[in-house]
């Protein structure tokens, strides 16, 4: 098994007193899906946060690819390979789809001969590219969705951390999202993505980390998760986004 | 030091000066500070203020404490129009949008004021006007006396007013979480339509109590915008004690500072204090809710 | 390189219009080319990169100051002085950008240091002897093209027109570059400008350093064609309040919009100067205030937005 892209250690964010994020590590390896779940108030957006580099941990460490990065910034992190879209898409929007995804593509100040053209590109694998010159707030939210991620894809990372991409769509627009992330995985891109929808996520990981509480309770193989009794207590008595 | 025998006066000058700062300062405190609107024609609601103290004295004959009855009520009104057609449309735009339409506002009061009255300074005679009471060796203006403890009552009894009464939780509600308040009833924009004449209003009660001792021009607003600012940054965003410890202190600063250095170097220090604030100690002397 | 090329194409037809002008047409156009330079510079940092300066004299005056200074003291050719001029207005923007921008100070923050800033040294200027204090500085008066004094109104018109070529220059290589989508993308949504890469702190640094040189730029050509500066002319904050409002009536963050505010506004000025004289000192101002309230309003995309909306819908 060759190194892990990403690790994880122990990592804990305190507010005060409230300790968000408890001592949680895992590993994540290139070509992997890995899926974030747990209850609302777990702690995984602000382990999110702390991975992106929005926030640093209070304690423990974060090692991408072999480096490093705890408490880094984000912009660095980006430029280093580590792509994110946020929970609620904002868009540049008063400039064209095309225009969004070239600012993903110039971003992270790398070599690239023809902007507009890798963009096209990258809105062509999120099916996109029949709106490239709509103007951003022109867009249906699912196709937001879809700039959002096409905008990470953009700073051609290796690791991308999807925050809850899934939120709000049908479950005809989550397939189609399905379909564009098992094409990134196949593209080699490791994923780490927080999701409520369950059957999706379910289904694209290869393994679960679940949180509660700030938590790590369980980690492993998507079945034996959902098996796993501390799994399900933890979900018992809260609600979870469930779709069929 | 030879102007060690003058430092009495220079301190209660200041004291007076900080009590002016502080009695505007409180208005923009409860906008700013509470509401977290920008308004930068705060100050020229003062000179309007003025100005119909004046008016009030030269067409109707009445001492300032008098037309204090008039201004005041007048002044409220102005701002709460100003609230409906200016402010209320652009409280959920982006920041830079009420910066621009409340400096469009001051741009027109200002310069309606200058069109009207010209640039001439004027006075406003008043009964106290020339009555001076004495501490030892320093002279005190009285009607500035009147206007410091006033300045006090009014930071006092907004801060009692907002922490105490229905009316000003319902105030803080609705500053603090727009959607909750909503959500819970409150009537957010009859809450913020009343902060702000509040605000914005008590420069009626200001206007009508410096003007026996404060000259008058059209600029006097922009003058008093930009240090109300100081002010309340400096005293901690929405505290009222705030408002008035700083207001005193910017006063005596500039004051000392004039002694000292004489020239306008004593509104550098005020900016400087003000950059350095800012800078390095955002939430203000009285620490609490960051910026 | 296109847009280079219109840019050229225009500067020529505007070089070529000048003579035709008459000696208070030639006035209006040096105001305009220069207050439009102020405005297109403000509209780098307010427009462009979202940071609201309400201080941006500052620069204008730092400009003309050291310009004027080097030139009066040293007798160094106003031709520096205007290299000096935006080394010193760049400084000035890199190192107020960073020292406020660092501690993530912006909006209403960001405008209330700069004002303060602006009018710290509007007092301190006026407080410097060798600076001529509140009495200003003036220039005598010896026609000669190394004096920057080119004895003609058109001569001035050139030298106008070559600053606003600079700034107009320097804005198209921004929005051509990466430089733009930093600037777009600071301005739009900071953290997702962080997650795309973008350092926001340096983009913000840099357009206010660009800005500030450009705006200093103004200043030397302004100095020589009045042949005076004190500190309420070049460091006041009417000029602050003027490249806002020209940006926001032309159009904030479009390319241009901000010329095409100075040349509807000044002009505008001039005229009901003349028509109300001097006993309604402030009218233009009122003027000023009501037309930026109702662009606010009605018409947030400025003159330039209006343009736009009102041509065929093309796609790119």
């Amino acid at each position: 098994m060759t190194a892990p892209l990403l690790q994880v250690r122990s990592v804990s964010r305190w507010f005060g007193g409230l300790r968000a994020v408890d001592e949680v590590s895992f590993d994540l390896h290139g070509h992997e899906i890995v899926g974030l779940i747990g209850p609302n108030g777990a702690g995984k957006t602000t382990l999110f946060e702390t991975i992106s580099g929005f926030m640093r941990p209070t304690k423990g460490t974060i090692a991408f690819d072999g480096r490093d990065i705890t408490g880094q910034p984000p912009h660095r992190l980006a430029r280093l390979g580590i792509g994110r879209t946020f929970q609620i898409v904002q868009p540049f929007r008063d400039v064209s789809v095309l225009e969004n995804v070239i600012a993903g593509v110039v971003g992270p100040n790398r070599e690239t001969p023809d902007p507009r053209a890798e963009a096209m590109a990258v809105l062509t694998r999120v099916k996109l590219d029949h709106r490239a010159a709509a103007l951003a707030r022109h867009l249906s939210l699912p196709e937001k969705k879809r700039l959002e991620i096409a905008r990470a894809l953009a700073t051609r990372p290796r690791l991308l951390l999807l925050d809850e991409v899934m939120a709000g769509l049908t479950p005809a627009e989550i397939d189609e999202i399905m379909v564009i992330l098992a094409d990134i995985r196949r593209e080699g891109i490791a994923l780490l993505i927080v999701e409520h929808v369950m059957r999706a996520i379910m289904s694209l990981s290869d393994r679960l980390v679940v949180m509660a509480n700030g938590r790590k309770i369980a980690e492993g193989l998507p079945a034996s998760v959902a098996a796993d009794p501390a799994v399900i207590e933890a979900y018992l008595g809260g609600r979870h986004h469930g779709a069929a | 030091m030879d102007l060690l025998p003058l430092l009495p006066q220079a301190l209660a000058d200041g004291l007076l000066l900080g009590g002016v700062y502080a009695i505007v300062a409180v208005g923009l405190t409860m906008t700013f500070g509470v509401l977290r609107i920008v308004n930068f024609a705060h100050g020229d609601f003062l000179a309007l203020g003025l100005y119909l103290t004046y008016l009030g004295a030269t067409l109707l004959g009445l001492d300032p404490y008098l037309s204090l009855v008039l201004v005041l009520p007048l002044v409220t009104l102005a701002a709460a129009f100003t609230y409906k057609l200016l402010v209320a449309p652009v409280i959920k735009a982006p920041e830079h949008n009420q910066i621009v339409v409340t400096l469009g506002l001051s741009l027109v009061l200002q310069n309606t004021m200058l069109v009207f009255f010209t640039a001439d300074l004027h006075a406003i005679p008043s009964v106290l006007s020339g009555q001076i009471v004495r501490f030892g060796n320093v002279f005190i203006q009285a009607a500035a006396l009147i206007a410091s403890a006033v300045s006090i009552a009014l930071c006092l009894g907004l801060y009692w007013f907002l922490r105490s009464t229905e009316l000003g939780r319902l105030i803080r509600a609705a500053a603090q979480d727009r959607d909750a308040a909503l959500m819970c009833g409150v009537n957010v924009e009859r809450m913020y339509l009343l902060a702000f004449c509040i605000g914005v209003g008590s420069l009626g009660l200001v206007a009508p109590l410096i003007a026996p001792f404060n000259y008058i021009s059209p600029s006097v607003g922009s003058n008093f915008t930009l240090t109300a600012f100081i002010v309340v940054v400096l005293g901690s965003m929405g505290n009222f004690a705030g408002a008035l410890i700083g207001g005193f202190i910017i006063g005596i600063v500039e004051a000392v500072g004039g002694l000292v250095t004489g020239g306008s170097i004593n509104f550098i220090i005020t900016y400087a204090i003000f950059i350095l604030f800012l800078l390095f100690k955002p939430e203000g002397l009285l620490g609490g809710r960051r910026l | 390189m296109r847009p280079m090329l219109l840019l050229g194409v225009a500067v020529a037809l505007l070089a070529g219009v000048a003579p035709l002008l008459s000696i208070y047409g030639q006035h209006i156009f040096v105001l305009v080319a220069l207050y439009g330079s102020v405005a297109l510079a403000w509209n780098i940092l307010g427009g462009m990169a979202g940071q609201m300066s309400l201080g941006h004299a500052l620069f204008v005056g730092a400009g003309a100051y050291v310009s004027t200074a080097l030139y009066l003291h040293l007798g160094v050719s106003p031709w520096i002085g205007l290299v000096a001029a935006a080394v010193i207005g760049g400084a000035l923007g890199a190192g107020m950008g960073y020292t406020v921008f660092r501690r993530q100070l912006s909006g209403v923050y960001f405008a209330l240091i700069t004002l303060a800033v602006a009018e710290m040294a509007l007092h301190i200027v006026s407080n410097v002897a060798a600076l001529g204090g509140a009495n200003g500085l003036a220039i005598p008066s010896k026609p000669d093209f190394a004096n920057f004094q080119f004895g003609s109104k058109l001569g001035f018109c050139y030298a106008a027109l070559g600053v606003l070529a600079v700034v107009s220059a320097v804005i198209l290589a921004i929005h051509r570059s990466r430089l733009g989508y930093v600037f777009l993308a600071i301005r739009e949504n900071e953290r997702s400008a962080a997650a795309l890469g973008i350092d926001v702190v340096q983009g913000k640094v840099v357009a206010s350093a660009i800005s500030g040189a450009l705006a200093a730029l103004v200043g030397p050509v302004y100095a020589h064609y009045v042949l005076f500066i004190d500190p309420e002319s070049v460091l006041g904050v009417p000029l602050s309040i003027d490249a806002l409002l020209f940006a926001f009536v032309g159009g904030l963050g479009s390319l241009f919009g901000p010329l095409l505010g100075a040349a509807v506004l000044v002009p505008l000025t001039e005229l009901l100067r003349g028509f109300l004289g001097g006993r309604l000192a402030g009218v233009h101002l009122i003027v000023y205030g009501v037309i930026l309230i109702l662009v606010m309003r009605l018409a947030p995309r400025g003159l330039w937005g209006l343009l736009l909306d009102s041509m065929p819908r093309r796609t790119k």
